[in-house]
């Protein structure tokens, strides 16, 4: 079975799933385009490290290929079983590496026009990443993935396979905890 | 300036998550090469391979019923012809014991073919 190319971008995660399942050609390197780089960016944050990341994201697609076959339509999102697995590989990778240096935040993307703004946001995202850092990991990845990869609370829930009220919880402490971190370097991030 | 007089609900979280929702890690083509492999790896491993086509004797199988009436057909077969080989005259000499009543005669070729010897 193969799909035109036209078709693919009107087509669902799922159906894109069950189409590779089926041995489309095009359906993996499709649903690679659209997962891969929030999932990156997530275990990206996670991390503090992308090579890390890089080898988290391959080793989640990898599974997700693997479980297509089995994959059932209308179940549930294929990006949320994704950072769903993905979330627990990073958590095994933080479990077995605690400590990391400022020089492996990953370099930022220069967008903005002036050299003194792009240091103040380099600034601001470097206080970000070791800001959250300190909390402790679920408080984190609530956090991520709420307020920078903008999930809905219920697919946070599903993802780290807690209630909504726990994923209410977590990122409420987890803001709380960010901002208290972040108070005493107001002024200087600008924020 | 130490800013500990901010208090946390001054810190606007909002920018800076915004901020960080703009700044994203670039796939790299590597990356995206080693997924596109191990799609690719994990699709061959189980695509099976499409059906060869039946041919006629297949074909003419299935019609009979397959290889369940295949066997008995067979098996009749192998039974009349032993049975016509061994014991010929068996057959004879049961239908003329049996039918006394019978004039018919079921074998004709028969006589035609010993008178004639």
């Amino acid at each position: 079975m193969e799909m035109a190319l036209d078709q693919v971008s009107e087509t669902s995660d799922d159906a894109l799933l069950v189409l590779y399942a089926n041995g489309d050609p095009v359906a993996a390197s499709e649903l690679t385009a659209r997962l891969a780089p929030r999932l990156l960016s997530f275990c990206n944050r996670m991390l503090r490290d992308l090579a890390e990341a890089e080898d988290v994201v391959q080793e989640a697609m990898l599974r997700l290929w693997k479980m297509a076959p089995e994959w059932v339509p209308g179940a549930a999102k294929p990006s949320t079983w994704l950072f769903r697995v993905a979330s627990n590989l990073c958590t095994d990778r933080l479990r077995k590496k605690r400590g990391v240096g400022l020089d492996q935040i990953a370099e930022p993307i220069d967008d903005t026009p002036g050299a003194e703004a792009r240091l103040m946001q380099a600034e601001r995202l470097s206080a970000l990443d070791m800001a959250l850092e300190t909390l402790p990991e679920r408080q984190r990845q609530a956090v991520v993935l709420r307020h920078i990869e903008g999930m809905s609370n219920p697919e946070i829930a599903q993802i780290l396979d807690i209630s909504v009220e726990a994923v209410e919880s977590l990122t409420a402490r987890g803001k709380r905890a960010l901002a208290t971190e972040l108070a005493s370097r107001k002024e200087e991030l600008g924020l | 300036m130490t800013g500990s007089d901010h208090t946390p609900d001054d810190v606007d979280l909002d920018l800076l998550f915004a901020e960080a929702k703009t700044v994203q890690p670039v796939v790299s083509d590597g990356l995206l090469a080693r997924i596109a492999e191990d799609a690719v790896e994990q699709q061959q491993k189980r695509t099976p391979h499409a059906p060869q086509p039946r041919g006629v004797l297949h074909q003419l199988l299935d019609a009979l019923g397959g290889w369940p009436t295949l066997g008995g057909l067979a098996a009749t077969a192998v039974t009349g012809v032993y049975i016509g080989f061994v014991q010929p005259e068996l057959i004879g000499d049961t239908l003329v014991e049996d039918a006394e009543f019978v004039s018919a005669d079921l074998w004709p070729g028969d006589d035609l073919f010993f008178e004639e010897g």
